[in-house]
Formats: structure tokens, sequence, C-alpha cells
């Protein structure tokens, strides 16, 4: 069995297929010590720059809790004790998902996220919120409860006036349940792993008054020891 | 567990347990009770609570098993809205509890020291 030795890529490297091209564009783009960082700087230290990453936290705990109640079936998570624990931590982390977003976008509107080439950082954020809105409606519709039955008439004559009523019926169960099981909450993962991508990407956003390391072009930037402790200061 | 009669319709001594709640908690997280019994003991009538129960040990075991139901607030009706004067700012009371709630972690985010941060003095 042989065994063909990969070309790093470095600067000379020219691919010859599309594979090797877009590894060359990936390895450009989201070089490894940016895609998996060790250091941050200081200004992350802050409680505000948590709240992303405890939406995600919450986001995971929802999908996997999710997946267990979807598996398990309505009359298990209904009716056995195992069950509605598992329904209680899809409902109660779906809440802190929410919670933390929200705090997330607070911190990020006031920090004018979009500085420094972030725009599609901030829109892909905008973009998961309103389809989190989503998985959220969907799932209080499919609970079938006196509130579900509101939340849906209510939601109907809104989906009649934007002209959607009739392939986004909220008035059929099968079809949010659909809709809350599989493509909206891919679509949320798929959003969230993009803007996940792009912070990678692009950095986190400094504080309005702080230096942004990832926008100083790397032959300009000053020494990055100084810059910290100016930072800090 | 021999069946305990309220002292008030439920909605009554549920209204009464609300308001009483915040009051006794101490208390309460010692040996709290099922939701009839809460209630009843919210609504201030412990002696009839504690005489619907046979024994201190069953006392106890009810005590124990109830003790998750403080935790639990019933939502199986439609919420209190507040709305400012006639205008047109209208808002349920546990929406409005989840904001404020969002509002203290945005404003501790910013003001509670990181652990492991630098000192920014």
């Amino acid at each position: 069995m042989s065994h063909t030795t990969e070309t790093p890529v470095g600067a000379d490297f020219e691919p010859t297929t599309w594979t090797g091209a877009a590894r060359k564009k990936w390895m450009r783009t989201l070089p490894p010590e940016k895609m998996l960082p060790e250091h941050q700087p200081s200004y992350v230290a802050s409680w505000i720059y948590v709240f992303g990453m405890l939406t995600i936290v919450a986001m995971i705990i929802a999908v996997a809790s999710g997946v267990v109640i979807t598996l398990g079936g309505v009359q298990w998570f209904h009716e056995s004790s195992t069950g509605k624990f598992f329904n209680s931590l899809h409902y109660w982390s779906v809440q802190l998902f929410f919670l933390f977003m929200v705090v997330h976008l607070w911190g990020k509107y006031w920090m004018a996220a979009w500085r420094g080439k972030r725009a599609l950082t901030w829109a892909t954020g905008v973009l998961a919120f309103l389809t989190a809105v989503g998985v959220g409606f969907t799932g209080y519709v499919i609970t079938t409860n006196f509130n579900a039955q509101w939340i849906a008439f209510e939601a109907k004559d809104v989906m009649n006036a934007i002209g959607v009523g009739s392939v986004f019926n909220v008035a059929n169960l099968g079809q949010m349940v659909t809709f809350h099981v599989a493509p909206l909450p891919l679509m949320l993962i798929v959003i969230v792993t993009a803007h996940v991508l792009l912070v990678r990407k692009h950095g986190v956003v400094p504080p309005i008054d702080a230096i942004d390391h990832d926008a100083v072009a790397p032959a300009a930037a000053p020494d990055a020891e100084t810059e910290t402790a100016e930072v800090a200061s | 567990m021999p069946a305990v009669s309220l002292p008030c319709g439920e909605a009554e001594c549920g209204r009464a347990a609300l308001h009483a709640w915040p009051l006794r908690v101490p208390w309460l997280s010692e040996r709290s009770a099922q939701p009839d019994l809460l209630f009843t003991f919210l609504a201030g009538h412990e002696r009839a609570a504690r005489e619907s129960v046979r024994s201190e040990d069953a006392w106890k075991r009810v005590a124990l098993e109830g003790s998750m139901n403080l935790l639990a607030i019933s939502l199986d009706g439609p919420a209190t809205y507040w709305q400012l004067g006639n205008s047109w700012i209208l808002v349920s009371v546990p929406n409005f509890i989840m904001i404020m709630i969002m509002l203290a972690l945005f404003v501790l985010a910013l003001v509670l020291p990181f652990p492991g941060g630098k000192d920014e003095s």
C-alpha cells in the first residue's frame, strides 16, 4: 500500500485539483491558529464576552434533548419520569438559549460589533436570531395546549397578511412538527456554525476604545505586549 | 397522604400563596409540602395543614416529597398584564420579569470583574 505525501499549504502551493484549491483557500482564510486560537486579547476577559458561548452551550443542550424526546416519542416524554426530565431539559435550555442570546445581542449592539469588516458576522447573528424565533415559535405551537392554539391562531393572521399562509400553515400540526424538528434547527445549526467561523476569521470585536488586533495589518501592528498593555490601561 | 380540605378555594389559596411565599421561604425550605398543603400553609393555616398529616414521620415524608413543589408555579392560566396608563406599552408580568433578568445580567456582565482578568487599574 503506497502513501502519497501531501504538499503543505504554503505560499508556493499551486493546487491542481478543486480539493487542493479549496484547501488552499480554507488555510488562507482560517489557518489553524485562527480556527483554534490559544490566546485572546485581554479585553476578552470580561463577562460580556461569555454570553455567545453560553448561547451555543444552551443550543447544544436544546438540540440534544430535542433529539432524545423526538426519538422517545410524545407518550414517553409526557408520562415517564425520564421523559419528563428530558422534556423539561429541552424547554428550559431553550429559555436559557434565548436569554443568553438577547444579552449577547445587546452586548454586541452597544459594542457596534459590525466594525472591522465584521458586517457578515453581525448579519449571520441577526439571521440566527430570526431563525431561532422560528424554531421557538414552532416549538410552542406543537405543544397543542391552549397557549399553543392561541399563538397559532394569532400567528395565522400574520402569516396570511404577509402572504405565506398557504405554504406555512400554523394550523397544520404535522407541518409545524416537521419544521420544528428538521429544517429550522438544521438551518439554525448551519447559520450558527457560519457565525462562529466568521468570528474566528475576523476575531472577536474589541470594545470601542480598544485597538482592534484583527483589523490591523500584521506589518503595521505594534508589538503585541505593548498593545495588550495599552488595551488594559 | 390523607386528603386536605383547603381553607379557601384553590384559586383564592393560590393567590394567597403567591403573596405569602417570599416572606416564608427560609421556613418552607425545611418543611414544605404537596401543593394543596403548601397552599394551606402559605395562606396562614399551618395548624390545619399539620393536623391533616397524622404523625411527625409522615409529616417529614410529605415535606421532603413536596420540597420540589416550591419551585412549581402554576402556569396553567393567562398571565397578568401591565399597561402604562392608557399608552401602547403593554407587557405581561412573566415577560417583564424576563426582561428585567436579562437587563440585570447585562449590567452585571459589564461591571463584575472577570476571574483571571487583568487588573485594569
